[in-house]
């Protein structure tokens, strides 16, 4: 992947690792979590867009780290964090 | 629940006994021992007192050096290949960004945590230990980042950092016992889990974990794969088999 925001996208990639799966709940957490700018820096604007360019491209998000989801599972669960960052746009 | 430790939870000592040993003599015992199937110490008391030249004189006591320590955790895990090029910041993963390794002094200063006399966890200053500065990305109860090494000491903080601070910061690239995450309050340990996409524990590396707390006295802690307590599975409780 090499998006301008590849290395925020490595970022979530990561936090997989830890994920107590790929449910609506645990998006929406994720989603509040880089709202609250604490654990991934640079603002939430940064994730968002990273997210949105990472889901536009064929590349493969999940190649570098292997997470221990499939791409379409990891694609499927950024798809719900962008809809609840978009969703929460304007409540911080 | 905390169990003082015992006695009787400890290996026996090393062989410190005295005896009658050259290194003949320690052949033969060592020999027999293996066809008896007794220990050394065992087998040593079947052989009659050295005796030397027409006089009989015994030789002095003969000290056997105790054996140098061993690692009480030999199944160890190394940071996954993914992430070899970690430290250079022109390397993926963490494109731009550089991941940091601690070296051993400041590792022990700022990282170890132990477990006092009352199973209490401290860190820095004797401090009780605590996660709830911890990160929780998913919303739930916050968690630090720990590794055991080989001889079983922990190391952890509340503080890891996307492509700067991880479990491999904390292991400095030496392959280790158990890693994951702390739930921890006032010094207690609520639970533990395999969560580390550096090292991806088995459940074989978890055990050591396990088997450590209960060598330090801790009970009943639960021990969860990589998804943790809101959706993942048990893998041990310590002080249950």
């Amino acid at each position: 992947m090499s998006t301008a925001y590849s290395a925020e996208m490595e970022h979530l990639v990561y936090s997989l690792f830890s994920a107590p799966g790929l449910t609506r709940e645990a998006a929406v957490g994720l989603a509040k979590t880089i709202r609250g700018g604490r654990y991934f820096p640079g603002g939430p604007d940064r994730y968002t867009d990273a997210i949105e360019q990472a889901l536009a491209r064929p590349d493969s998000i999940t190649a570098a780290m292997r997470p221990p989801y499939s791409e379409a599972e990891v694609r499927g669960f950024f798809g719900l964090v962008h809809a609840e960052l978009q969703r929460t746009e304007h409540r911080t | 629940m905390y169990r003082p430790r015992r006695e009787s939870d400890s290996p026996p000592p090393p062989n410190s006994y005295t005896g009658d040993f050259t290194p003949n003599r320690i052949s033969i015992i060592a020999q027999n021992a293996a066809r008896s199937g007794d220990s050394f110490a065992e087998a040593s008391r079947t052989l009659p007192p050295l005796m030397i030249g027409m006089g009989g004189r015994r030789l002095p006591p003969f000290r056997l050096q105790p054996a140098p320590p061993r690692d009480p955790y030999t199944n160890l895990v190394s940071v996954h290949p993914d992430f070899d090029g970690e430290t250079d910041v022109n390397r993926k993963p963490f494109l731009g960004d550089q991941v940091e390794r601690v070296a051993p002094e400041r590792l022990e200063r700022i990282f170890a945590v132990r477990f006092g006399p009352d199973g209490i966890l401290r860190g820095r200053g004797n401090r009780p230990f605590q996660s709830s500065t911890g990160t929780a990305a998913f919303g739930q109860d916050p968690r630090a980042i720990f590794v055991m090494d080989s001889q079983g000491r922990i190391y952890a903080t509340n503080h890891p950092a996307p492509g700067e601070f991880h479990h491999s910061s904390l292991g400095n690239d030496v392959p280790v016992a158990a890693a994951g995450e702390l739930s921890v309050s006032n010094g207690r340990i609520n639970f533990i889990t395999a969560a580390s996409g550096h090292y991806r524990p088995q459940r074989i590396h978890m055990l050591n974990v396990k088997l450590e707390l209960e060598r330090q006295g801790i009970l009943d802690v639960p021990i969860y794969d990589h998804k943790g307590p809101a959706g993942g599975n048990v893998l041990y409780v310590t002080g249950l088999d």
